[in-house]
């Protein structure tokens, strides 16, 4: 988190390296748990130390639980994560495009939008597993449900904002309809476009632990189904290992987006 | 085209419902998988009876109070930390840590943790809505107050206001349209989380029907649960902007 310009005090401890700080904060917040725990002689199948539950996800690497070890786990997570992902971006960014840059499209679509717009995507779960089946099918459905709308909005958003002047500027110059959208609109949407994939990421990913939660037993693989087997057999450390590394593997999905957006502002 | 918007609005709207009312009359799609119109409406008839012990407004009251209750302990926590953190370098290097530790687990993924805690009953629930309404609360009055322009405070500090001032009188004004949309995001996030909850592990609650629904082959039942959860968001953040004109009237309204 960045230097504020005014700060009334500036402790000394602040003129350290930004990541140091961070990492000596996490450690003490991670030291503070296992404190907790040991003081209080807290039951491991309660809230187990952090070592216990580092423990548990280096074991479950060879020891297989459902159909199979945490790789598999982790694989099927990202495999379903991704395919609806990729779905929603397939189809909500062009969408999103073509709502913005032609009025009738957006016309026709917008209402259908509105009227879905609050249903929270976990709640077409159910419906999702009667229509797909408790499987892959299903919560690709919910993840793409997730995904779809901040693509849509931002593609949509990105050709809304673009300078009319630019546009104008093209057309005075003799370019052709096509042309503007794809030689004009297109890169200057495409930050808006990055961003839109960076928050339908977020939602797809919570989407997917929900999913994969709800579905309950009827799925034997995903860091979901993890987590809710470690509550069912009141293990904590397993159900604690799977939530973070849900959590690792969502914030390495967020760095990559990043990355791309790091990239498409700087070709700005 | 004055009324473009109008007709090909209703246009779109007047197709769907007519799709979905032919496939379900017609029978092309089975009404285990798909309830017809008058099927929903006949399910929401005798929901307002009373289905599985309860009414809506009893239901509505279920997934209300829990949703109140932790959404409340969230805005009362997150703002003022978020100000803090934002505000006074310490508090940040001590708790940004923690923030980034915990946001990038999914609200959903709290809920088999919370029942190991504390049980199916509310307290595990109220939990979860608390922890999925925290972060938002917390980041944007951190943002917002981040984003106060540093001429604002230069210009109040020249003309002598104190630190408290600076922050009552300046920086939280400044930032107060962030701070509310960010309590807006977060109704709507604990709203979809108990939701979520309810669809675990409920007695009661619109998750709760539509997953009693689900096991009993009665799709239209699922359907009125998830137009009613609808619906709710929908006056939920309705209402939210509202507050937010009267509020915040310095602030452009489109």
């Amino acid at each position: 988190m960045s230097e504020s310009g005014f700060d009334p005090k500036r402790p000394v401890f602040s003129r350290l390296p930004q990541p140091l700080l961070t990492g000596l904060g996490v450690g003490g917040w991670v030291l503070l748990w296992w404190a907790i725990v040991i003081v209080f002689d807290v039951s491991p199948d309660f809230l187990p130390t952090p070592w216990q539950v580092a423990e548990k996800l280096i074991s479950l690497t060879t020891h297989p639980i459902g159909e199979g070890s945490l790789w598999v786990h982790a694989g099927w997570s990202s495999l379903r994560f991704l395919s609806g992902f990729l779905l929603a971006a397939a189809i909500g960014i062009p969408l999103g495009l073509l709502m913005g840059y032609i009025r009738p499209v957006r016309h026709l679509f917008n209402p259908l939008f509105e009227l879905f717009r609050y249903i929270p995507p976990i709640a077409w779960a159910p419906f999702s597993i009667l229509w797909f089946g408790a499987s892959f099918g299903s919560q690709t459905f919910v993840i793409f449900t997730a995904a779809l709308p901040p693509m849509l909005m931002s593609a949509y958003l990105g050709i809304r904002l673009v300078d009319p002047g630019l546009i104008n500027a093209a057309r005075t110059l003799g370019a052709g309809s096509t042309t503007i959208l794809f030689k004009v609109g297109l890169p200057a949407a495409l930050p808006q476009v990055v961003a839109g994939l960076r928050m339908g990421l977020a939602n797809g990913w919570l989407a997917l632990v929900g999913a994969e939660i709800i579905a309950g037993p009827g799925v034997l693989t995903g860091l979901g189904y993890l987590i809710l087997v470690g509550q069912q057999n009141l293990q904590a450390t397993l159900t604690i290992g799977a939530m973070v590394l849900i959590g690792i593997i969502g914030a390495l999905f967020d760095y990559g987006i990043r990355r791309v957006e790091d990239k498409v502002a700087r070709w700005k | 085209m004055r009324y473009e918007k109008l007709i090909l609005g209703g246009l779109s709207l007047i197709v769907m419902l007519a799709a979905w009312w032919v496939v379900t009359a017609r029978g092309i799609v089975s009404e285990f998988l798909l309830p017809s119109p008058s099927a929903v409406f006949e399910a929401l008839m005798r929901l307002s009876g009373g289905y599985m012990g309860s009414s809506l407004l009893t239901h509505l009251k279920a997934s209300m109070s829990v949703v109140l209750s932790g959404y409340g302990a969230a805005v009362l926590i997150g703002v003022p930390l978020g100000i803090l953190m934002a505000w006074a370098r310490p508090v940040d290097i001590i708790f940004g840590p923690l923030v980034s530790i915990l946001r990038p687990i999914p609200p959903p993924a709290w809920i088999p943790l919370a029942i190991l805690w504390f049980g199916i009953d509310l307290t595990g629930k109220t939990f979860v809505v608390f922890v999925s309404a925290i972060t938002p609360c917390l980041i944007s009055a951190y943002v917002g107050i981040k984003n106060v322009p540093p001429d604002l405070i230069s210009a109040a500090r020249t003309l002598g206001a104190s630190n408290v001032a600076l922050l009552f009188q300046v920086a939280i004004p400044s930032a107060l349209p962030q701070i509310v949309s960010g309590m807006r995001i977060a109704l709507g996030s604990a709203w979809a989380t108990i939701v979520a909850a309810e669809l675990v592990v409920a007695t009661s609650g619109f998750g709760f029907l539509i997953m009693s629904g689900y096991r009993n082959f009665e799709a239209n039942i699922m359907a009125v649960g998830m137009i009613a959860i609808a619906i709710i968001g929908f006056a939920m953040n309705a209402l939210f902007l509202e507050i937010e004109k009267y509020a915040i009237p310095w602030r452009d309204h489109e």
